[in-house]
C-alpha cells in the first residue's frame, strides 16, 4: 500500500503482526496480548513516515519489528524489495547496516564507560567499515557532522547535556553508512529549544545523504514537520494513513480529530477559539481484543455496527485510508 | 494592581544548594505577584530555577539547600518568617501543590485526577501544578486541563502553572513569567509574551517550535548556562544572536517596556535602542489586529 508519489520503496510492511504471549495458568489458553495487529504502510526512498499514537498504541513495537529486534508473528517486511520477514541473525547481518535506530533516551542509550571515541567507532571496527587510523578519521569526520566539537571525541556520556547525548546517538547510527533509520521519540526528553536542534540535524542529514525515517513520536506538531505520511496508530492497529498535508487538511477519523484537537496550540487567540474534543471512557485492553473497532469504547460517534467487526483500513482517495465503520 | 488583590509576592528570592559538585545557584533574585483568581504561567526548560523557586516558596526544600529572600507575603501573612511547622498550616490548607507524577499507575487520569481532588479538598487560595500533564498523553492531558480550569472557576482558586510546554501556557494563563538561567527574563500578560515578544530567549522559544506551513526551525544554539558557576552578564548572552559586549559583562535589570510588560534586556536600554525581529507568530498579529488596537509600530515591535 503505497500513498507516494515517489516510485522507488525503501521499505513495505504488509499485513504486520506482532503479538506477545502472556503466561496463564497450567491447562489454560494463553492471553494474547497484540500489540501490532495488522498493519500495512509503505516509505518512499528519502522520505519520512510519522507514526503518532499515545502510550501502548504499538508504534515503538512496530519500530522495533521492521528492525527484526523483534520477530514478527505474522505478515511481511520488505526492505527495498527484498522480504527480510524470516531471516535469522545471520542473514540479517547485510541489512543490519543499512538499517539503524536512534533512541529516545540519550541517558541510557550510551555506554557510560566508552568515551565519544569509541562509542562511535564500535559500529564502524564491528561491520569492518574502516581499519586502523582511517577508524580515527571516520570518526572524527562524523562527529563534526552532527555539531560537535573534535575535542569532544576523548569525553564521556556524562559530561555531556541531553541535547549533546542526542547527537552522539546519531553519529553512532551513521557510523555504520545506514540508509534506513528508525528514529523512536528523539526528542522527546530534550527542552523545547533543543528539539529544534536535533530536528533540524536530521533534516539536514537527510537532504545530503537521502536517508529514509521512520519518525516515531508523540509530539503531533514535530511529526508534521517532518513527516511526508502519517500512520495514526491505536492499540496496535493504523487507524488512518495519509500524506502529512492532506491528513491535516481532512482527517477523517474521530481518534485522529480527538488526538489533534488535543494538542495544546502556541497561541493564545486560536487556543481560545478553538474546540477541544475531550474524549471520555477508557482505553480497550490490548490482551484478547475482542473482533471490534478498537477506538469505540472512547468514541463519540459509536454506533452498534461499531462494535461487530473491526474496520478495514479503506482507500479514501490516492493518498487517503482510514479504518472507520461510519465514513 | 492594588495590594487588596495581591494574594501572593515574592520579593528577591535566592536559593542554592550544596552539591558534590560545589554550590549550584538555581534561583538567582526572583521578585513576583500573583494576583487573587488569576491564573499565572511560569515558564522555562530544566533547571531554570521554576519548580525551585515553588518548593522555596513552601518551605519544602531538602535539607543541602540555603534559602534567602525578602519576603514571601501571603494573603496579609510573611511566609518566610514561618517555621517549618507553621508552615503546615499553609501546606495543603491555603496552598496546594500538585507535582509530576510520571505514571505510578497503569491509568494516568486516576492518580492526576485525584491528586486534584486532594489538593483542592480543602479549598485552597492557590494552587501550584508543576509539570502537571508533563508525562502524560495529550487526550489525557486536555481531560487534566479541562479538570483543572472547572475546579479553579467553581472554587475562585489563584493558580500557578510550571510548565515548559508554551501550548498548555497558551490556553491554560491569563500572565506568564519566563524564566532563564535562575531569573526572570520577561513577565506579561499573555498576549504580550506572545504577541509583543520582547525577551530574545522568548522569541528564540517561540520559533523552535513547529509551525504549520512546514519552514524550517529556528532552534537556539548552545546549552544553557552552568548553575554552579553562573555567568556574570545575561544568562543568556552565550546563546542569544543580539549578544553585545555589554550583555556578557553586566545583568540586565527586568524593567518595563510597556505597562504590565517587563523584559531583562540591554537591548531595551535607551542607548542601544535595537529591535528583535519578532517572531512570526508577532508579526502575523502585528499586521491584523494589533493595527485594530493601535500598537502597531514600524520595523519590528520597538523595545526601547
Amino acid at each position: 500500500m503505497s500513498i507516494s508519489s515517489n516510485r522507488e520503496t525503501c521499505l513495505e510492511v504488509k499485513n504486520l503482526k506482532k503479538y506477545f504471549e502472556l503466561k496463564s495458568g497450567w491447562f489454560q489458553k494463553p492471553n494474547i496480548l497484540k500489540a501490532v495487529d495488522d498493519v500495512s504502510f509503505s516509505i518512499a526512498k528519502g522520505e519520512t513516515m510519522g507514526l503518532v499514537g499515545e502510550s501502548g498504541c504499538g508504534k515503538t513495537t512496530i519500530g522495533r519489528t521492521v528492525l527484526k529486534l523483534y520477530e514478527p508473528t505474522d505478515g511481511q517486511i520488505l526492505y527495498q524489495g527484498a522480504e527480510i520477514t524470516r531471516l535469522n541473525d545471520k542473514e540479517m547481518q547485510a541489512f543490519r547496516r543499512k538499517m539503524q535506530m536512534i533512541f529516545q533516551d540519550p541517558y541510557t542509550s550510551l555506554d557510560p564507560r566508552k568515551n565519544v571515541m569509541d562509542i562511535i567507532a564500535e559500529p564502524i571496527r564491528f561491520m569492518k567499515l574502516k581499519q586502523g587510523k582511517d577508524v580515527g578519521d571516520r570518526v572524527r569526520e562524523l562527529v563534526e557532522l552532527v555539531g560537535l566539537k573534535p575535542d569532544h571525541i576523548n569525553r564521556y556520556p556524562h559530561e555531556f547535556s541531553g541535547g549533546q547525548r542526542q547527537r552522539i546517538g546519531i553519529a553512532r547510527a551513521l557510523a555504520a553508512e545506514p540508509e534506513f533509520i528508525v528514529c523512536d521519540e528523539p526528542i522527546s526528553a530534550l527542552d523545547v529549544s533543543i528539539q529544534a536542534q536535533i530536528i533540524n540535524i536530521l533534516e539536514e542529514l537527510q537532504e545530503r545523504y537521502k536517508f529514509t525515517y521512520l519518525f516515531i513520536s508523540h509530539d503531533l506538531a514535530m511529526v508534521r514537520h517532518i513527516s511526508n505520511q502519517i500512520g495514526v496508530m491505536y492499540l496496535g492497529n493504523l487507524l488512518e494513513y495519509a500524506q502529512a498535508d492532506e491528513l491535516y487538511e481532512n482527517m477523517l477519523h474521530p481518534y485522529t480529530k480527538a488526538l489533534i484537537s488535543a494538542e495544546p496550540i502556541a497561541d493564545p487567540d486560536l487556543a481560545a477559539a478553538s474546540q477541544r474534543i475531550v474524549l471520555e471512557g477508557d482505553v480497550l485492553s490490548p490482551i484478547n481484543p475482542k473482533d471490534e473497532c478498537p477506538f469505540c469504547s472512547r468514541c463519540p460517534y459509536v454506533k452498534d455496527v461499531c462494535r461487530q467487526a473491526k474496520p478495514e483500513l479503506k482507500k479514501v482517495n490516492e493518498k487517503h485510508y482510514v479504518a472507520c465503520h461510519l465514513l | 494592581m492594588t495590594s487588596d488583590n495581591v494574594l501572593l509576592q515574592i520579593k528577591n528570592l535566592k536559593t542554592g544548594f550544596h552539591t558534590g559538585d560545589g554550590y549550584v545557584q538555581a534561583v538567582r533574585g526572583v521578585s513576583f505577584y500573583v494576583d487573587r483568581g488569576e491564573r499565572l504561567g511560569i515558564v522555562g526548560e530544566s533547571g531554570c530555577g521554576k519548580s525551585v523557586s515553588m518548593l522555596s516558596i513552601m518551605h519544602l526544600l531538602e535539607d543541602n539547600a540555603d534559602l534567602n529572600v525578602d519576603e514571601i507575603m501571603f494573603d496579609g501573612e510573611d511566609l518566610a518568617k514561618k517555621s517549618v511547622k507553621e508552615m503546615r498550616k499553609y501546606q495543603g490548607n491555603e496552598i496546594s501543590m500538585i507535582f509530576q507524577d510520571p505514571m505510578t499507575s497503569l491509568n494516568p487520569l486516576f492518580t492526576i485526577g485525584e491528586q486534584i481532588c486532594i489538593a483542592i479538598a480543602c479549598n485552597p487560595k492557590l494552587l501550584i501544578a508543576d509539570e502537571p500533564t508533563t508525562a502524560l498523553d495529550v487526550t489525557i492531558q486536555a481531560q487534566i486541563l479541562e479538570l483543572m480550569q472547572k475546579m479553579r472557576k467553581q472554587y475562585a482558586m489563584s493558580l500557578i502553572l510550571i510548565t515548559h510546554d508554551l501550548g498548555v501556557i497558551a490556553s491554560m494563563c491569563t500572565r506568564v513569567i519566563v524564566m532563564y538561567g535562575g531569573i526572570i527574563v520577561e513577565e506579561g500578560d499573555v498576549r504580550d509574551i506572545f504577541y509583543r515578544t520582547a525577551h530574545p530567549y522568548t522569541k528564540g522559544l517561540l520559533e523552535s517550535i513547529p509551525k504549520a506551513n512546514g519552514e524550517k526551525l529556528v532552534p537556539i544554539f548552545g546549552t544553557p548556562p552552568d548553575l554552579l558557576n553562573p555567568p556574570a552578564g545575561c544568562p543568556f548572552a552565550a546563546r542569544c544572536p543580539y549578544a553585545m559586549k555589554l550583555c556578557h559583562a553586566f545583568q540586565p535589570k527586568l524593567d518595563e517596556v510597556e505597562e504590565g510588560h517587563k523584559s531583562a534586556c540591554w537591548l531595551h536600554h535607551p542607548q542601544v535602542k535595537k529591535n528583535i525581529e519578532v517572531p512570526d507568530l508577532a508579526k502575523r498579529k502585528r499586521a491584523g489586529e494589533l493595527k485594530a488596537q493601535g500598537k502597531e509600530k514600524e520595523g519590528g515591535v520597538k523595545l526601547s
